[in-house]
């Protein structure tokens, strides 16, 4: 029977930290994408996905308050006044809270692209995907071994317990003690690295705040991961949508600003891309509990050094004949695959048409010149 | 489903339908009908986020855990079940306005798996007859029960698996329980559960005829399983990696907790990733090598841990009560005997004798004096035990049941 040998720890640690998610369980397409290029050596470029969990509202975040039905579809419960609204041109503006988002912008450093969507979304969230081969924690800090509790000579004989040969040969077992390994030296790569870093600049104390921090120092301790995952959740906002939408955003502005002047003080900054997520956008019209449906498309940001700041492509009308659903969901003006090959090719460079199907004409996505 | 109470109310009745399960998998008489259960719930797979709806799960979990023994029942009773027509949009199938969904799973995930389905196309046509004869299987919309719409019913002949005739959602399932692949595709199934992953080809063809001769009792069949040769060897022996919710249950049996916590149980089974009502999809949860990933290994480790240490403070003076130890590595024996099923590598044992070093005589254990400490060095010595790949395994899934320290 095949042994399993214990590889080096190199090894280890390269084949197992493809992928780090923070707080989330990991689409399938970005596990493909983290195995498929080489690892980040020293200096290597790096992507973090935010993911706004339940359909963030496109209309509420790059809002289209020159286009004249804007008005119309959002009443005062859900609507942006013109005073209120960060402009960017006489078309769109930011979000009111996009404030560091918009000082990215006049840096050149942050990416906004119209009307992301894809054919055949079926508005209902995407399956979590192959798990099996990236981690994911809701806290780093807590992915350990708590059962030494701190006990130096128990951590000890954990360590041996799970470093040993196994007695019996057996293949599946010899895999499980693979696992652990692996698992044990993640997580001790990861555990060292956040106890020696000391951010250089104070991150909100917020859920995602803490998931930055965590990356960033992920990052600066020249962990090889090449694809970070972080998640926010309350983007659903089915009811009542303004108040919980509108703190949202401030906690993610202010997370962002406070990652990459973090990131830029360490150095690290040209090597980080932030790429937005979000399952689906929300529907044009407000619905009568002052919130917003699931629908189709919507913008899609990236922020980063690494980005040719600007807009690209055109905001989906929002004329009732022009929309899905009886006018009511936004039409997709950029299939998103096109950004992902983009992200892919651009940032990555890894070979999208590996991870990415041609359309039905057997044709792949058009690039997007959003990348340096 | 996305009213003005939301999220909260619906799980505050999710929680308590987890725990109540977990409760019956420890406490069940019958544990091997709660190991039968979990495998339907697995099989006929549905998702509680698709549904929003407790009280279905409810219902079929019951279902499920009546009929345990009866494929032919459930798979019968599934195409009534209101939590999978409505998990699979059957609900909503119509003659004129289709909805293959169940269509395709029935034959794909519930009956003879894809290959074999496969084999009867060209172009979905199997799939498409399947669809067709369900269509009207629906709910309805005031009881939330199952009915029969006529009218949106099909009434066409089909030509299904090779069989024409005017078939609805009950001729179907019968035509499809009378092909042959679907026996070799349950018995497969059950294998995989119970043993390993790696069957070899005589065995499951044995098991499938052992449950066609059987009109789909389970008792027969696992009977002739557990008592196979394939069952005790060596193959046999410490490959079944443990599912997640196995490890948490088996290790309460294990312990011998009374009274265990069962929302800390519920927590911790969602805290290693396997969440009873929520499969990842349709398919069911991946078994074998999946219940053990990096991601989930270190909290398997950790929240067994805290069930021997935290949660319980187990008694393991009271369970050795009236042994006798002449040494450190009696102990250590006598504690790995009690929780695995695999042999220790000897250098493993010796750096656990190290550890545990020397303890008072055995027969003072039980003294006022000693009894706490001695605990405490014991519990540790058992956790360091569970806290390793040996733990993750058995010899075979119906090993907790006959351990006891």
């Amino acid at each position: 029977m095949q042994r399993v040998p214990i590889t080096t720890r190199r090894e280890l640690l390269s084949t197992g930290l493809g992928l780090i998610g923070i707080g989330s369980a990991l689409p399938g397409f970005l596990v493909r994408t983290a195995l498929a290029g080489p690892d980040a050596d020293e200096g290597q470029r790096v992507l973090v996905v935010l993911q706004l969990h339940g359909g963030n509202d496109s209309l509420s975040t790059l809002i289209p308050y020159g286009h004249k039905r804007y008005y119309e579809v959002r009443q005062e419960e859900t609507a942006y006044q013109e005073d209120q609204i960060i402009k960017l041109n006489d078309e769109l503006g930011l979000h009111p809270n996009m404030v560091g988002s918009k000082a990215l912008w006049d840096e050149g450093q942050l990416a906004i692209i119209n009307g992301v969507g894809m054919p055949n979304n079926n508005y209902l969230y995407a399956l979590a995907g192959d798990q099996h081969t990236g981690l994911t924690f809701h806290d780093p800090a807590g992915f350990r071994y708590h059962g030494d509790r701190g006990d130096e000579r128990r951590a000890a004989l954990y360590r041996k317990l799970n470093e040993l040969d196994s007695a019996s040969g057996s293949r599946q077992l010899d895999w499980v003690a693979g696992t652990a390994m692996r698992a044990n030296e993640a997580s001790e790569a990861i555990q060292t690295r956040l106890q020696q870093y000391t951010p250089k600049t104070e991150y909100p104390d917020t859920a995602l705040g803490r998931n930055l921090r965590s990356i960033a120092g992920l990052i600066a301790g020249g962990l090889s991961t090449r694809v970070y995952w972080t998640r926010r959740d309350g983007f659903d906002t089915h009811t009542n949508q303004r108040g919980p939408h509108h703190a949202l955003w401030k906690e993610i502005d202010d997370a962002l600003v406070a990652f990459f002047n973090d990131l830029k003080a360490q150095q690290q900054a040209e090597r980080v891309l932030v790429m937005y997520y979000s399952e689906f956008s929300r529907t044009t019209r407000q619905n009568g509990l002052a919130g917003t449906d699931h629908a189709h498309a919507g913008v899609n940001f990236l922020w980063g050094p690494g980005v040719r700041g600007g807009i690209y492509g055109e905001h989906p009308s929002l004329e009732e004949e022009d929309g899905l659903n009886h006018g009511n969901a936004l039409k997709h003006t950029t299939d998103y695959r096109s950004l992902y090959a983009t992200v892919l090719e651009n940032w990555l460079q890894i070979p999208s048409d590996a991870m990415i199907e041609p359309n039905e004409h057997g044709e792949s996505f058009p690039s997007i010149h959003c990348i340096r | 489903m996305h009213g003005p109470l939301g999220q909260t109310q619906h799980n505050q009745q999710l929680e308590p339908l987890r725990r109540w399960w977990l409760q019956r998998m420890v406490e069940s008489p019958r544990p091997l009908q709660e190991k039968l259960t979990l495998f339907w719930h697995d099989h006929f797979a549905v998702q509680y986020q698709q549904l929003e709806d407790v009280h279905v799960l409810y219902e079929q979990n019951q279902m499920f855990r009546n009929y345990a023994d009866r494929f032919d029942v459930l798979a019968h009773r599934i195409v009534q079940d209101p939590a999978m027509l409505r998990y699979l949009d059957n609900h909503v199938n119509r003659v004129g306005n289709m909805n293959e969904n169940l269509g395709r799973q029935i034959l794909e995930l519930f009956t003879m798996g894809e290959e074999n389905s496969a084999a009867h196309r060209p172009g979905g046509y199997v799939r498409d007859a399947a669809t067709r004869a369900l269509t009207g299987a629906t709910v309805d919309w005031h009881t939330g029960q199952y009915r029969f719409r006529v009218s949106w019913h099909d009434k066409d002949e089909k030509e299904l698996l090779g069989r024409r005739g005017n078939f609805g959602p009950h001729e179907a399932v019968d035509v499809m329980l009378a092909h042959p692949a679907t026996a070799e595709f349950l018995a497969e199934k059950l294998f995989r559960f119970f043993v390993h992953r790696d069957p070899n080809e005589q065995i499951i063809a044995r098991l499938a005829h052992v449950l066609r001769e059987n009109h789909y009792r389970l008792q027969p069949v696992l009977t002739n399983l557990f008592l196979s040769e394939e069952f005790y060897s060596e193959q046999a022996m410490g490959s079944h990696i443990k599912s997640r919710i196995e490890l948490m249950v088996g290790t309460v049996k294990i312990l011998g907790i009374e009274n265990p916590d069962y929302a800390y149980l519920a927590w911790a089974s969602r805290d290693t990733g396997q969440l009873l009502f929520e499969p990842p999809d349709v398919a069911g949860w991946r078994d074998g090598r999946s219940w053990v990933t990096a991601q989930h290994i270190l909290s398997r480790y950790n929240r067994v841990a805290d069930l021997v240490e935290h949660r319980n403070r187990v008694d393991v003076v009271a369970a050795l009560e009236g042994e006798t130890f002449e040494s450190p590595a009696d102990v250590v024996d006598r504690l790995a005997h009690w929780c695995l099923s695999v042999e220790l590598a000897g250098e493993k044992r010796q750096e656990l004798i190290a550890f545990l070093g020397d303890l008072p005589p055995s027969s003072a254990w039980s003294d006022a004096s000693q009894r706490d400490h001695v605990n405490a060095r014991l519990r540790v010595a058992l956790i360091m035990l569970m806290s390793i790949p040996e733990y993750q395994e058995l010899c075979h899934a119906t090993c907790p049941d006959h351990h006891a320290a």
